[in-house]
């Protein structure tokens, strides 16, 4: 992975590597953060073992689990498939989550044998997947829960990736009807970086239904250190945008009055589906 | 997608032979609409038996709780066998079932004899046998229609849909997603052209999903990181969305060397700031580092 890794840098990319290590970070942090990275964009070098023998593949797409019953509260729970580059297996395969689909049929490897990825990131980029996944639950607790009043369940479910903020702009524009003109307008006037994070809540019984509570953008460029990198929060009803221009945060609270019965729903912006 | 607009801004009385926005005949159209009728009508008897294996509820599992209560009035386009218009009457709906296809209707109403299904022969863009009823509709139901409406008439036949919706009507597609296949001409559709077309006519959209493809063509699936890749063929340029892999040349590389080779050259197709490494030059920037490779 370091030899990788420094052919990335020799290239002119700033590669991460994440180890995935029981020790510092449970499995669903690690493939947490995976699938993030996958979600931005941003293909993915990954080393693992099968069978005591070392091998790399790129992770290049995902598959969701059609169950509409799935009921898993971290977001890793809801894939079934990644699609993958195995220079073995050509053109392209895909590699299940669970140990027990591998069985009899080629790749003979799940995601169980990844044991760590390397993600090359723009320059421009400061806030890691590590950090999004913490920022999340502050999020959750500290202004879905407490200031805005959603149900916890409701929001239990967090999924964060980035993308540019003209791609963010250009899925508001195409999805104005859903989002209604002042959260369209909000989106449009946002000060942001050229990067940000996209955080999306929601309950399982949402997500299998392809809609979120609430979603959160972030500016990716900031500091992993910086307490509050937040750039705006919404629910379907109401809106905060947060002034990060001074040392002070400063909140305004904006009501949407979007219109009745329409669900906001799961954004999908940086992957086109599979055509065959 | 729901209509917003009150009944007396629709365009039901103006002339359905012009339209400002579209023309079906234009040069850019890659088929016609007899052209589809004509596959469909030679392909019925091979067609029919697969659709009907198909149950409405498996099919649009993820619609079904938008449905209006039973009593309404529903416009089915291109109802081809009768699977969803049977469905509908049978749970008590009215159902006028728009088909072109001769051997379709044919078909459909060997399979489902319903009195509660009226049967037109028509077809989008024109739609003149419907607005000629005078109907207007609860629910406009699209099932693996829209790619088959030739790209330049879509602006046309939306309009005309829209102006046989009730206030506060709504309207199902479902846009069939790739290439097309080599027996049926038809063009794919993206959720955000129809979004496009729904915002210009005052319509909301309530609901957008993906759905597995219920025939079963499954393959590399799912959603992946894709860049537009040009090649040139015999002095023609051109391009194709998807993601890098190549054989392992086994004399100089390892599967590493390949993986490091695929996340480069998406980047240098996708962004300007980097050039596209070839193998050798990867396995030689890892030999420097241990000799003997990554």
């Amino acid at each position: 992975m370091w030899e990788a890794e420094r052919v990335f840098n020799a290239a002119g990319c700033f590669p991460i590597i994440v180890g995935r290590d029981p020790l510092l970070s449970t499995d669903e942090e690690f493939f947490g953060q995976l699938l993030a990275y996958m979600e931005s964009g941003f293909p993915l070098f990954i080393g693992l073992n099968v069978d005591g023998d070392g091998h790399a593949i790129v992770a290049a797409g995902h598959n969701w689990k059609k169950d509409a019953a799935a009921a898993a509260h971290h977001v890793w729970g809801h894939v079934d498939t990644l699609l993958t580059v195995d220079d073995n297996l050509l053109p392209y395969v895909t590699v299940p989550v669970d140990r027990g689909a591998s069985d009899g049929a080629e790749p003979d490897y799940s995601t169980e044998n990844f044991e760590s990825f390397i993600v090359t990131l723009p320059e421009k980029i400061g806030y890691p997947a590590e950090a999004m996944a913490k920022y999340a639950r502050v999020v959750e607790a500290r202004l879905l829960i407490r200031v805005m009043g959603c149900e916890p369940e409701s929001v239990s479910l967090h999924r964060y990736f980035m993308t540019t903020i003209s791609g963010l702009r250009r899925y508001a524009r195409e999805n104005a009807s859903q989002l209604g003109k002042k959260l369209v307008d909000l989106i449009m006037r946002l000060d942001t970086a050229q990067f940000v994070w996209v955080m999306e809540f929601s309950s399982p019984e949402q997500w299998a239904g392809g809609r979120v509570a609430a979603r959160g953008i972030v500016d990716a460029s900031a500091s992993h250190k910086d307490p509050n990198p937040i750039w705006l929060l919404h629910n379907e009803e109401v809106a905060f945008v947060f002034d990060r221009s001074k040392a002070e945060l400063a909140v305004q609270a904006v009501g949407l009055n979007r219109p009745g019965n329409v669900p906001l729903q799961r954004m999908e912006v940086n992957l086109r589906p599979v055509r065959k | 997608m729901k209509n917003r607009q009150p009944p007396d801004s629709r365009d039901r009385d103006r002339d359905p032979d012009r339209d400002p926005d579209s023309d079906p005949d234009s040069d850019h159209t890659p088929f016609t609409v007899r052209d589809v009728v004509a596959t469909y009508n030679a392909n019925a008897p091979t067609l029919a038996p697969k659709y009907e294996d198909l149950p409405f509820e498996q099919v649009h599992a993820s619609v079904l709780n938008l449905l209006p209560d039973a009593g309404a009035c529903i416009l089915d386009i291109g109802a081809g066998t009768g699977r969803d218009a049977a469905w509908f009457a049978a749970n008590g709906y009215s159902v006028v079932a728009a088909e072109p296809a001769a051997e379709m209707r044919k078909a459909a109403k060997a399979l489902h004899s319903s009195p509660d299904i009226r049967w037109m022969d028509d077809a989008l863009p024109a739609a003149e046998k419907v607005l000629r009823s005078k109907l207007t509709f609860d629910l406009i139901w699209l099932s693996a229609v829209w790619m088959h409406v030739p790209p330049g008439a879509r602006a046309q036949a939306f309009r005309k849909l829209v102006s046989v919706m009730s206030p506060g009507g709504s309207m199902m597609l479902t846009l069939r997603q790739g290439p097309p296949p080599a027996d049926r001409p038809m063009e794919p559709a993206t959720a955000a052209d129809v979004e496009a077309l729904a915002r210009r006519h005052g319509l909301q959209t309530v609901r957008s999903e993906r759905v597995p493809d219920f025939l079963g063509r499954v393959g590399a699936h799912g959603s992946a990181i894709q860049g537009r890749h040009h090649v040139h063929l015999l002095g023609h340029r051109l391009s194709v969305w998807g993601f890098p892999s190549m054989d392992q040349h086994v004399d100089i590389a390892a599967c590493a060397h390949v993986a490091c080779w695929a996340v480069l050259r998406h980047y240098s197709q996708s962004y300007s700031q980097y050039r596209e490494y070839l193998i050798y030059e990867i396995a030689k920037l890892a030999t420097g580092f241990e000799p003997g490779g990554i």
